[in-house]
């Protein structure tokens, strides 16, 4: 049994110090370049559209890591988009380097042909595939291996019994698995759609697409009866009747992770207030010290299920589940 | 011009497009939906019938399905003199250039990376060109990267038919490219909405949930204002439609169009 790190998301060196306090061991973050922004926005260096959920400066993201290595904790950057287009790759190599001169601890890429430039100019940094890269199985992990990777990010797409899978494997790679927040519909490497079209006053540009309002009609090649038909057409809109970030949750899970020796369990959120990110590495850390006690699984969950129900106010659900088995089993 | 039939199910060989001269079976999507030996056999007998070559479409998958993939790959290596694998995970490929060298890998239209969202379509003519550039481009033009896939025994590469032009210099020279039509995928989920979707009790249960192969009797449209053309979910993947043909297809490298008779799942 090996007790997981928490990984927090992070927006600013301000929040660093009390994060770590709190049990973030390491931290994601992500900053867009000027350049970037002014020629290619509203794509995104790292699939978040500009805003919050950036440093707004090199300069304060190395604040960020002298602050975060002070403390005993690391600094991941995203960079990680699907792909990226020759005329883009000027201002990626100096984003890589600017991120070495900030010192940060590692990079999370999704796209092999970034993975493949790295290793071909030797830049001295650790890599971790993002979820974007889609890692379902135990000849992928290999597959990024080969290519330099550290850590993988598994897709949220994913049942423990998969998880456990590639995990058992001699892969020589560490896992990380989602842990809260943001339980994407589809999967990240595999959804094309745009986020951040626009900023919020157009809604219908701003919202993600898996969430628009639909009209829904269901065509079917064998007569089926109304009820069923109807029942059928609900369920295509639950997500954009629940919003898919209504406090999704994997905690229950963690005693599992750490059974199965995963390395990091990721906290969804760059761009969300301080307030809340603490108030989720709290909640994880508080979990990770029952586990610490020798707590046997099923006390663990049972634990994790009240605490969750009252950090936050909800109750479980199987749509904001992130590994729902276990509220099965 | 090369054209070639995909289809999912064998009972679609019945509609078979005679101007096709290979054909395109297997999932796409769902590794659930990965064909048994029989069905391959079928196809075997058609396609030696009519002198067609095959490809066996694979879909992006965990070990559960990689397992299943194996016995078909055993069994095509054995029984088709030329054979194509679709790969559409990076797992799949490592599988087959570990263990099935003679089958020949293509890399299939979920691994070329390019936006689908139709909102594109009217935001295209008002973003700087920098990014009209990019939404029209792909990672294939990356020199490196080419020399990668080429490393990897792919020789074809595959692409969806988005609304937005397909800028042609962006393309390999050195890659044969496929072009899927007329429905190219946006999106897809192992959360998928169709499975048990009949039951009143399933509302609100998604996730990676048994299923009764809802997708082969059901098929959604998607409308919504904020989105400028409707959208197709079959089963755990949701679609555009588009008709026409790129303008500057041959411009583009293509060299094979892969039909689809229905919406593949």
């Amino acid at each position: 049994m090996k007790i997981p790190l928490i990984l927090s998301p992070l927006d600013s060196e301000h929040e660093v110090a009390e994060l770590a306090k709190l049990g973030a061991k390491e931290f994601y973050c992500g900053i867009i370049p000027e350049e970037w922004e002014i020629k290619y926005s509203p794509s995104s260096i790292d699939r978040r559209p500009k805003g919050k959920a950036h440093f707004p400066t090199w300069e304060s993201l190395q604040k960020a890591v002298s602050i975060a290595h002070d403390n005993g904790a690391k600094i991941n950057l995203t960079i990680n988009e699907h792909y990226y287009s020759l005329e883009q790759y000027p201002i990626i190599e100096s984003f890589i380097e600017n991120a070495l001169t900030a010192k940060v601890d590692a990079l999370i890429i999704s796209d092999p042909a970034l993975l493949l430039f790295i290793a071909e100019k030797n830049f001295p940094i650790e890599t971790h595939l993002s979820t974007g890269g889609v890692c379902l199985n135990i000849n992928t992990a290999l597959f990024f291996k080969d290519l330099g990777v550290k850590r993988i990010i598994l897709p949220r797409h994913l049942n423990i019994d998969e998880i456990k899978k590639i995990t058992s494997a001699s892969t020589g790679v560490e896992f990380e698995t989602f842990i809260f927040n943001s339980r994407c519909v589809n999967v990240d490497g595999l959804c094309t759609f745009q986020h951040g079209l626009s900023g919020k006053k157009v809604e219908y540009f701003y919202k993600n697409a898996c969430m628009l309002p639909f009209n829904v009609q269901a065509f079917t090649k064998r007569e089926v009866e109304p009820d069923k038909k109807q029942n059928a057409i609900k369920k295509q809109r639950i997500w954009e009747r629940v919003h898919i970030d209504d406090l999704p949750c994997g905690a229950c899970s963690i005693y599992d992770f750490s059974e199965l020796g995963i390395k990091a369990l990721k906290i969804v959120g760059r761009g969300n207030e301080s307030e809340r990110k603490k108030n989720d590495v709290k909640f994880l850390s508080t979990l990770l010290s029952m586990l610490s006690n020798e707590t046997d699984k099923k006390t663990f969950r049972i634990e994790a299920k009240k605490l969750y129900n009252k950090t936050y106010d909800r109750e479980c659900r199987y749509h904001m589940c992130y590994y729902p088995e276990v509220m099965e089993s | 011009m090369e054209f070639c039939f995909y289809i999912s199910k064998t009972d679609l060989l019945s509609k078979f497009d005679e101007s096709c001269n290979r054909i395109y079976f297997g999932a796409e999507f769902c590794e659930r939906l990965i064909p048994e030996v029989q069905d391959i056999e079928k196809v075997k007998e058609f396609t030696l019938l009519r002198g067609l070559e095959f490809s066996l479409m694979t879909p992006y998958c965990t070990d559960n399905g990689i397992e299943k993939l194996k016995k078909l790959f055993t069994f095509i290596a054995a029984n088709f003199d030329r054979a194509e694998v679709i790969v559409n995970d990076w797992g799949v490929l490592n599988v087959l250039k570990e263990n099935f060298p003679t089958l020949t890998p293509v890399l299939g239209r979920l691994m070329t990376k390019m936006k689908r969202d139709p909102r594109l379509i009217p935001l295209l003519p008002v973003i700087n060109q920098g990014s009209r550039d990019y939404y029209s481009s792909t990672n294939l033009n990356l020199p490196w990267y080419r020399k990668f896939l080429h490393l990897q025994g792919i020789r074809r590469v595959e692409l969806d038919n988005p609304y937005q032009k397909i800028i042609s210099e962006n393309l390999p020279k050195d890659l044969s490219i496929s072009l899927y039509m007329p429905f190219a995928y946006i999106s897809t989920t192992r959360f998928c909405l169709a499975a048990g979707c009949e039951k009143e009790e399933n509302e609100f249960k998604a996730g990676i949930t048994p299923c009764s192969k809802e997708c082969d009797n059901y098929t959604f449209l998607l409308q919504s204002p904020g989105m400028p053309v409707p959208l197709i979910r079959r089963g755990n993947t949701i679609f555009m439609k588009k008709d026409s043909v790129p303008d500057n297809l041959s411009e583009c490298s293509i060299d094979r169009i892969v039909l689809q008779p229905e919406i593949p799942f």
